[in-house]
């Protein structure tokens, strides 16, 4: 409990070490009452937090709407919103704040009921320790594996089991220990960390005071253990990262790069480079409001001057020597999937990361994670509150670093550029450069290619066209695009043209060998493309669909096709990109044959 | 200037408040980058006071990048439109001060209307005028978590439907220190940079800071009169006085600002900061205690931000 200082010389003391606490946050999690609320209740009430007219409205309100009869129902005090109290359930995450002599501690209590997992992710996303409370009664349940599953993806690496409600299981050691067990048997395989602790959070024993009735037990009371954990290993020891938040440029005379450093230190005189660019240039001054600085260390908020007059602007990240900062157009991210409308692979979604916003497509998941066993799953479709590793791809290079290594720089979440909302969140678990297999894949196709005595050159001359690639591709029912190649294939029949459409779509289900539909989709991918490519050699125009093509398959597109030409038809109006940034010749649907014909006897 | 005494107390990690301090600061710069016509509210309290000086570190050596705005409803405390007129003045700040003509015209005010139609019109109603009138789409607010239990649920970007409502069952998750700023047509963000700041942080900051602050906070012999258990400065001649009404000069400061007739004063001995921060320590009535408008049932500030309160 903080102590509450007597007099001014100690007010003075009391500021003194208040000012130098350290801040540990942590969240509540677990299953629907399992008695989160009541826990926190306790914590604020018993470390002297709740004051006298909150106590006065509560214990009115603890008649009204409690649980407890007479008693005081402490989970009243954090649920806040009226449906909550209502319906006696938490329906959004709740910080509440308190402090004891040693520590000040944010706390986030997160809902239990699986239809707000978004929110419970919430606050799990800022926490360095989480503690998962269970029901001695019922013991470990979906959700309990649920929420661990949540924490430890989110890096959250101290996981506290606060094991419940013993008073209503007579204090059994047995019990305890049956839930131990089973818990650890989960989590190891999981590689969570934790510690036990039993508790009577209604009691209030094991919270601040240890209860005479769980004397078997010899650990440390909660708040002993909330005081004395050590806290997560700071950034401070990686290397200097910063995205470049907003341009500070009050005049002529004055262009400072504002930002919150996200791993490490600067110095004044540091070499840095600003990625994706690669620019190289010197700091120059640590301007703050409270005078220049030598140096800032990870958590700081500072502008940086810079030697050179390098171009950098939002969104660009400064980083210093020994960086792990990778630029790359696509990762491998592990996603929690926050909407009710399910993810649309292929889909045009906004990404915004700790440095910017950018446009993106997800594909379809290479597997699902099954919360209850943490083992991996096949399936193709992530509905609301699914986890499942994807790959995402930008419609620009952007600088990242792996979530484990370099959590700001590693994260990112996924907003819906209809409704506006964020709907997914996603940690990097690797990032890549692109089309890496094309080349290699045409590498290969030239060395076993055996050249006829026909060349194109002979066949263009005969046909009196171009042989070309037509792709049509968006987000659309299936059927559209079989009307609009057949219609172009039709068409250009009737002109003479040696044009063929490749109906074929889903080869993947022909040859599901491979293990994840990502390497499906790259498989498909090269398979019809060769197909096409043939085509093309043979003199003809190949007319084929793909869903959702992405800008690095469209740059996988032209290496496996060169030197063919390709004409890429926006069936959906959101394929803008595949022009501005593969350089690709992008047409709508209604502008493709006029195009087409134009290109065939350019 | 000076070498601020809270960020360099350790040369190798952060205290709390230099924490709260720098991520304020990542909030206010998020919302300049991202947005295309900000006003931070301006409420002359101390919440307030601590907003403005994080803002002001946030753009240094650029002077603030967006206007401040007042919703005064003519019946703040005579100091505390003198203090804010003073600050504007002194940091050359751009000070747009709103009051609801309307409710001016009908004469509105707390003695002959009720707190609960004065604090609609002349505040609830005076924000939505204003906000609307200059187009804003995005407002800083200086509220904190622990201040109400409804508060303790809302998310830092705040968002509001065009008609300024605020739906707590439907919040946008909010994840690490991304924030998403994307507003459907007509929306509104109201943004909470000081969210994770407790009462005793605001005071310690503004103790080590020396943040200036208006001096209705410190204890004064000051006349009042008890009305409904509080006790009421008498700050003009529009407060009505019954013949059984006393007015006795006391010592007295408060804890929170706002329309003198609804805002209740402590009996207090305490003129500095640390005697400030002592007492708060001892006392065991929360914050908005002093307010009026909270205690009219279990979620009633929930509801005023439903129907648009700040």
């Amino acid at each position: 409990m903080a102590s509450v200082p007597e007099n001014m010389v100690d007010i003075h003391q009391y500021l003194d070490q208040h000012q130098h606490k350290e801040l540990l946050r942590f969240i509540t999690c677990g299953s629907v009452d399992d008695g989160k609320s009541t826990l926190i209740g306790r914590l604020l009430y018993e470390s002297a937090f709740i004051y006298e007219d909150q106590l006065a409205s509560l214990k009115t309100d603890s008649k009204k709407m409690g649980t407890q009869g007479d008693d005081i129902d402490f989970a009243l005090l954090v649920d806040g919103l009226a449906a909550e109290r209502e319906q006696g359930i938490t329906i959004d995450v709740a910080y509440r704040f308190f402090s004891t002599d040693k520590r000040k501690f944010i706390v986030a209590d997160t809902p239990g009921h699986e239809q707000y997992t978004r929110n419970m992710a919430t606050g799990a996303s800022t926490a360095d320790v989480a503690v998962v409370l269970v029901d001695a009664r019922h013991g470990i349940m979906t959700q309990t594996k649920r929420h661990s599953m949540i924490v430890r993806l989110l890096g959250v690496n101290r996981v506290i089991l606060a094991i419940n409600k013993m008073d209503l299981m007579d204090y059994s050691k047995t019990v305890y220990d049956g839930i131990v067990g089973d818990y650890a048997a989960f989590a190891n395989g999981q590689g969570i960390d934790f510690v036990a602790i039993p508790l009577a959070a209604l009691k209030g024993e094991n919270i601040l005071r240890r209860g005479d009735s769980l004397s078997w037990y010899d650990g440390p009371t909660l708040m002993g253990y909330l005081e004395t954990v050590p806290l997560p290993v700071n950034r401070r020891d990686h290397a200097f990262s910063m995205p470049v938040q907003w341009v500070n440029r009050p005049d002529l005379n004055f262009r400072g790069f504002t930002g919150q450093i996200t791993t490490g230190t600067i110095a004044v005189g540091d070499s840095i480079r600003v990625l994706p660019a690669g620019t190289q240039t010197r700091v120059e001054s640590i301007v703050t409001f409270d005078g220049h600085l030598d140096r800032a260390i990870c958590g700081q908020s500072i502008t940086i001057t810079v030697a050179d007059d390098v171009d950098m602007s939002r969104g660009d990240i400064m980083v210093g020597e020994g960086h792990a900062v990778v630029v790359g157009q696509r990762c491998k991210a592990t996603l929690l999937w926050m909407s009710e409308s399910a993810l649309v692979p292929g889909k045009l979604y906004w990404f915004k990361t700790r440095a910017k916003l950018v446009l993106g497509r997800i594909q379809a998941p290479d597997h699902l994670i099954n919360v209850n066993t943490g083992a991996t799953m096949m399936g193709s479709v992530m509905q609301v509150n699914d986890i499942g590793d994807c790959v995402c791809e930008w419609d620009q290079p952007i600088p990242m670093e792996p979530y484990t290594s370099n959590a700001p720089l590693g994260s990112f979440i996924v907003i819906d550029r209809d409704t506006n909302n964020t709907v997914g969140m996603g940690l990097v678990r690797s990032i890549s450069g692109q089309g890496e297999w094309a080349s290699r894949h045409v590498k290969e196709r030239h060395r076993h290619w055996s050249q006829g005595r026909v060349s194109v050159t002979h066949r263009v001359k005969r046909n009196r066209h171009k042989p070309i690639m037509v792709v049509l591709t968006g987000i659309v029912p299936r059927d559209r695009y079989a009307a609009v190649g057949t219609a172009i294939e039709e068409a250009l029949f009737q002109d003479d043209i040696q044009a063929y459409r490749y109906g074929f779509q889903f080869m993947r289900q022909a040859d599901a060998t491979e293990s994840s539909i990502g390497a499906l989709r790259q498989d498909m991918f090269r398979q019809l493309f060769d197909i096409g490519y043939a085509f093309m050699d043979a003199g003809m125009v190949f007319i084929t669909a793909i869903r959702g093509l992405t800008v690095s398959e469209c740059h996988e597109l032209k290496t496996i096709v060169d030197p063919f030409d390709i004409i890429i038809v926006d069936l959906d109006g959101t394929n803008g990109m595949l022009q501005t940034v593969c350089n690709a010749d992008v047409v709508s649907a209604d502008e493709a044959l006029p195009h087409i014909q134009r290109q065939l006897r350019h | 200037m000076s070498q601020s005494s809270l960020i360099h107390t350790s040369p190798s990690s952060l205290t709390h408040l230099a924490q709260l301090e720098a991520d304020s600061i990542h909030i206010f710069r998020e919302v300049v980058a991202e947005t295309d016509n900000p006003v931070m509210l301006y409420s002359i309290g101390k919440d307030s006071s601590v907003l403005l000086h994080i803002a002001r570190k946030a753009f240094y050596p650029a002077p603030l990048p967006f206007p401040l705005m007042h919703i005064d409803t003519t019946w703040k405390f005579k100091e505390m439109i003198a203090f804010r007129d003073h600050i504007a003045a002194d940091y050359g700040l751009n000070m747009i001060v709103y009051t609801n003509p309307d409710g001016l015209e009908r004469q509105i005010g707390p003695f002959t209307h009720g707190s609960a139609v004065h604090t609609d019109v002349m505040k609830t109603q005076a924000l939505k005028q204003a906000l609307d009138k200059y187009q804003f789409d995005a407002a800083f607010g200086g509220a904190r978590r622990d201040e109400e239990k409804s508060r303790a649920k809302e998310r830092i970007f705040s968002f509001r439907s065009a008609q300024h409502r605020w739906d707590p069952k439907n919040q946008r998750p909010e994840l690490w220190s991304i924030y998403n700023t994307k507003k459907n047509p007509g929306e509104s963000i109201r943004v909470f940079p000081l969210s994770n700041w407790t009462e005793l942080d605001i005071w310690q900051y503004i103790y080590l800071e020396k943040i200036p602050i208006v001096p209705l906070y410190l204890a004064k012999p000051r006349p009042v009169v008890r009305k409904n258990g509080m006790l009421i400065m008498v700050d003009d001649d529009r407060m009505p006085l019954s013949d059984t009404d006393v007015v006795e000069t006391l010592s007295v400061r408060f804890r929170t600002l706002g329309c003198y007739p609804l805002t209740g004063a402590i009996v207090s001995e305490a003129t500095t900061l640390p005697a400030i921060i002592h007492e708060m320590l001892l006392t065991k009535t929360s914050e908005r205690q002093g307010r009026l408008i909270d205690s009219d049932g279990g979620a009633s500030m929930e509801i005023k931000k439903q129907e648009g309160y700040f």
